[in-house]
């Protein structure tokens, strides 16, 4: 295990399920690239109220991560573009966060060589640069208002995968037993213009001021192409509701026309004085196989972190999957993530580095990010 | 943060988790409740019998319920889904599926069908349906066995599909072709034909609250390890598998054995012909309830001296010889009995508030046996063989003090279930079930010493109420059964919240409302079998083959879950009871095959739907 000498991106690609096995397919083997994967939701806002006796689902994604040099992000994104045909309505997102740190094993997901994709000159329709993504852990039951919420103060349609959160009930053995299932983690993409107007919706709607009630972070974005459904088109129109507001938001500017009566209620929250927000927060994440994860997880809250949040991916390698019988056999990892002062980095990285070198872990990496923002109850 | 919570904080986390666990099973079953004991005063306009026990059985039934769905998600699903995505990393293909096939014939055993089965076709006269006869009694070890072997074939191909990538249609489409055809053939042998049912039904019942989110955590399991990046139906399948194998494999039992020409009355049949008895679904009587209304010595001296009966007096003959003799009854050395009619006094609740033949602590040993066999002898394999591939594999077994904690969960809460509807919801639905055909005909209300006489005069519209009536049943008690709503919940999981678990549950109730309210008319009107199964199943087949992979998994797995712990007694009792007032009917079978086909149809439909929705959404062509 040793720091990577160069500056490293992370992607992430939100692609539909049904397009997902050739777009996995095709990166890993034309990029040799390494794959997580997870399952996602995507938003669905009824455009009528007639529509909600309906039966409907929600449209359902795949959460891709990459690791590649800072270099390369750029090629990776355009080829997911492409692949993802994400010029079509609703049909998904790529997008990239720079690292501040990376710590990888031999055997990371990480791709060090140079993809055998070609840049355009000229970027895709849809392209974007001041981007941040939102990301939010909400009380279960308060995630539908949240993501509406969003949706109504601007953002993208927000992308929903599940996670396990670690904190308090952990320390008692017995308590473990009422731990909800999994926890909802709401990924928004929001422009730099609405990213106030849509943390304030998240915060409050998803009442992340009350305690216990959650906690939401902001990642900048550096680069990416949105594309995500927020409303169901009706049959009889040419374009959809959110077509249409998209188009004058382009031509605004701003979002600021739009109608927010919706959640104000909402705005004049309780608890308000009791949010923290901090600054100097940075998200350190530790990617290592499943097996591992509950001990990493263990470990690190002994050593001091206040919490911890854990999803689990399906690595996709390509030929590295087969095994002799010729049958494909992927290979289970978690992502732990926590949410730390920048001050407390250093010794917690420590303490994975030393269960990864005990263990013999060379599929492992750690990285962080620096976040913008943060947003939780303090009690 | 870092130091132990104190006792009240922990009590005050425990709080908020009982009470949504509770209250979630309270929302699962106060339809189905509520439902009976309403039907049954103010349709029916009949006391409840057993109110007491009634009360407390449901009440245990909540708590039970609790505790067994908490097990599920603690105990037996996670240590299905480990074994799942430990085994094909582990050990060769053939260890994967002899270990499935063993899984197969233990659930099978586990929770035996067989006695349900036995109940449904408790009336069947060897004259009538010989071959039926013959294999519920003669062969009935023969019966467990193939049906054993059935799931356990189920288990391993449904693995073997994960393996292969092989989509579920491919397997469900010739499957039920060639289930109708041996269906069709069997149709026209008079021999052959009164098995369909009880074939049909094997497939319906093998299925129970245990093997279903074990087997689905299981493949779980196996798709973390195994498959392509489509995970949306990862996992499923197993289920639909393991109800089409069995009713396969008893088809083919059947026919071998009339082939083998040897069974009851046919030349080779070497059990003794014995006398039959008759099993009567009447209840007994409750002597608290008899309260006759005396001719009294005034009218009777009024009889004597004008010899003219009162109008509204019945006349009937007891005993003695009648005869139908040129379209009139003939009857010969009987006696004649002159009855006041019975006036009916409303009643809510009847004095009899205990069923004095079942002691609470008898019923609750009973179930608790149920319950550890039905979990402790699964989660021994499972263990074992989990043990023995990290062995081999040179690893150690590593588990979580959750894991122990949700099987003694789910050992209590199957005991305190078993016993609550033992206690509570039987005695609910056998009143129901034993009532429901008053009305369209006379007969003596379940639990009561005189008859009543049809609520309805005409008979169509008496049958339709016990049809609608059907459907609610059906409904209701889908709601409430425990293996759906463990299936509902990962389906949610499965598709990370966009299939809603209340749009499974309602889809599924509804089909299988549906399913029971046709297995109402089959019996009412004694329509074959098969006139009701072969164009449901044909419309499947094109439903199926039109319909998304995803759905298609989920439909037909919501299928086999349908007919477990609460529906079956449910619906048996008023199937026995609509049939015991038709002439002609003598088993309650069908019903449950009828059920299993419904929730498909219902679910395949709602995935057209939802798609067509979202169609409108893919194509659109940005400009």
């Amino acid at each position: 295990m040793k720091p990577y000498s160069q500056p490293v991106s992370l992607v992430t690609a939100v692609v539909p399920q049904h397009r997902a096995v050739s777009i996995i397919d095709q990166l890993v083997d034309e990029g040799n690239l390494i794959i997580l994967q997870t399952d996602a939701r995507g938003t669905l806002v009824h455009q009528h109220w007639f529509k909600r006796l309906l039966p409907t689902m929600s449209p359902e994604f795949e959460y891709l991560q990459f690791a590649v040099r800072k270099e390369q992000a750029k090629a990776l994104l355009v080829k997911i573009y492409e692949l993802a045909e994400l010029h079509r309505p609703g049909t998904g997102a790529v997008y990239v966060v720079e690292c501040d740190q990376y710590v990888s094993g031999n055997n990371s997901f990480l791709c060090e060589q140079d993809l055998p994709f070609n840049i355009p000159s000229e970027p895709p329709s849809g392209y974007k640069e001041n981007i941040y993504a939102l990301y939010s852990l909400i009380q279960s039951g308060h995630t539908e208002t949240a993501i509406r919420a969003a949706v109504q103060a601007g953002s993208h349609g927000p992308i929903v995968f599940l996670s396990e959160g670690r904190g308090t009930r952990d320390k008692v053995p017995w308590l473990k037993i009422t731990k909800k299932p999994y926890e909802e983690v709401i990924v928004t993409l929001v422009n730099k213009v609405d990213r106030l107007a849509v943390k304030e919706a998240l915060v409050n709607a998803g009442r992340i001021k009350t305690p216990g009630g959650g906690i939401l972070y902001d990642i900048p974005v550096s680069q990416a192409c949105v594309n995500l459904p927020a409303t169901v088109a009706a049959g009889s129109q040419l374009a959809s509701t959110h077509h249409m507001v998209a188009a004058i938001d382009e031509l605004m500017g701003h979002t600021d026309w739009r109608d927010c009566t919706s959640f104000s209620g909402e705005l004049s929250g309780v608890h308000r004085q009791q949010a923290i927000e901090h600054t100097n927060r940075c998200l350190l994440a530790l990617v290592l196989p499943r097996k591992n994860v509950y001990e990493a997880v263990d470990l690190i809250i002994e050593a001091g972190a206040p919490g911890a949040n854990i999803s689990f991916f399906k690595q996709f390698a390509g030929r590295a999957d087969r095994d002799e019988s010729g049958f494909i056999k992927h290979h289970e990892m978690a992502m732990i993530r926590l949410i730390l002062p920048v001050e407390k980095r250093e010794a917690l990285t420590q303490v994975w580095l030393d269960y990864i070198e005990q263990h013999n872990l060379e599929s492992s990496s750690i990285f962080s990010h620096r976040l913008s923002d943060t947003v939780r109850y303090s009690g | 943060m870092s130091s132990t919570p104190s006792f009240s904080t922990s009590l005050t986390i425990l709080w908020p988790y009982v009470r949504e666990n509770f209250l979630d099973q309270v929302k699962s079953i106060w339809f189905i409740v509520a439902y009976l004991a309403l039907f049954q005063l103010f349709i029916l306009q009949l006391p409840l019998v057993y109110v007491g026990s009634i009360i407390a059985g449901i009440a245990i039934v909540a708590f039970g319920l609790m505790f067994f769905m908490e097990g599920l998600r603690l105990g037996l699903m996670p240590l299905g889904e480990t074994i799942g995505a430990i085994l094909p990393r582990n050990a060769a293909l053939w260890a994967v599926l002899a270990f499935a096939f063993l899984l197969g014939i233990g659930a099978t055993f586990a929770e035996p069908a067989i006695a349900v089965l036995r109940s449904a076709g408790a009336g069947v006269q060897p004259e009538a349906a010989p071959l039926l006869y013959s294999m519920l009694n003669d062969f009935a070890s023969q019966l467990v066995l193939v049906v054993g072997v059935g799931v356990g074939c189920a288990v391993m191909l449904g693995i073997l599909r994960f393996y292969y990538q092989w989509s579920l249609k491919w397997l469900i489409l010739p499957g039920v072709s060639l289930l109708l055809i041996l269906t069709l053939i069997a149709q026209n042998n008079p021999v052959l034909q009164p098995v369909l049912g009880l074939a049909w039904d094997c497939g319906a019942v093998t299925t129970g609250p245990v093997t279903v989110p074990l087997v689905l955590a299981l493949g779980i399991g196996v798709c973390r390890v195994m498959g392509d990046g489509d995970t949306s139906n990862a996992g499923f399948g197993i289920v639909t598998l393991a109800s089409l194998f069995p009713i396969l494999a008893v088809l083919l039992l059947s026919f071998g054995h009339y082939t083998a020409k040897d069974y009851y009355g046919a030349e080779n049949y070497k059990g003794e012909v014995r006398q039959v008895q008759q099993i009567s679904n009447d209840a007994q009587v409750n002597e608290d309830l008899i309260s006759y209304e005396p001719i009294s010595e005034q009218e009777y001296q009024e009889f004597l001296t004008t010899g003219v009966i009162p109008e509204d007096y019945r006349l009937r003959f007891e005993a003695g010889d009648h005869e139908l003799i040129d379209g009139r009854i003939s009857v010969d050395q009987s006696a004649m009995v002159i009855e006041k009619p019975v006036v009916f006094e409303r009643q809510f609740f009847a004095s009899q508030r205990w069923d004095s033949s079942v002691s609470p602590g008898q019923a609750f040993a009973e179930s608790a046996i149920t319950a550890v066999r039905a979990i402790v002898p699964l989660c021994l394999f499972l263990w074992f063989s989990l043990w023995l591939v990290l062995r081999l594999a040179g690893e150690k077994l590593r588990v979580s003090s959750e894991l122990g904690i949700g099987i003694l969960f789910s050992v209590l809460g199957m005991a305190l279930f078993v016993l609550g509807i033992t206690l509570g919801l039987t005695p609910l639905g056998s009143q129901l079930g034993g009532n429901i055909p008053i009305t369209f005909t006379d007969l003596i209300p379940w639990g009561m010493d005189r008859g009543a006489s049809a609520l309805f005069n005409s008979e169509t519209l008496g049958k339709l109420v016990a049809i609608i009536f059907g459907f609610f049943l059906g409904y209701g008690a889908t709601l409430a059964e425990p293996a759906l709503n463990a299936l509902g919940a990962t389906v949610e999981k499965i598709t990370v919240g966009a299939f809603r678990k209340a749009l499974l549950m309602q889809s599924v109730a509804i089909g299988v409302g549906l399913g029971i309210a046709v297995g109402v008319l089959k019996i009412a009107y004694n329509i074959p079998l098969a006139w009701l199964l072969i164009p449901p199943y044909l419309l499947l087949l094109v439903l199926t083959w039109i319909s998304s992979e995803e759905f298609v998994n989920f439909g037909w797995d919501s299928a086999g879950v349908t007919t477990g712990p609460i529906t079956v007694p449910l619906v048996l009792a008023m199937g026995l009871g609509i049939g015991g007032a038709v002439p002609g009917v003598t088993d309650g079978f069908g019903l449950l095959a009828l059920a299993s086909v419904g929730p498909i149809i219902t679910v395949l439909l709602v995935g057209l739907i939802v798609s067509r929705t979202s169609k409108i959404q893919e194509n659109e062509v940005s400009l």
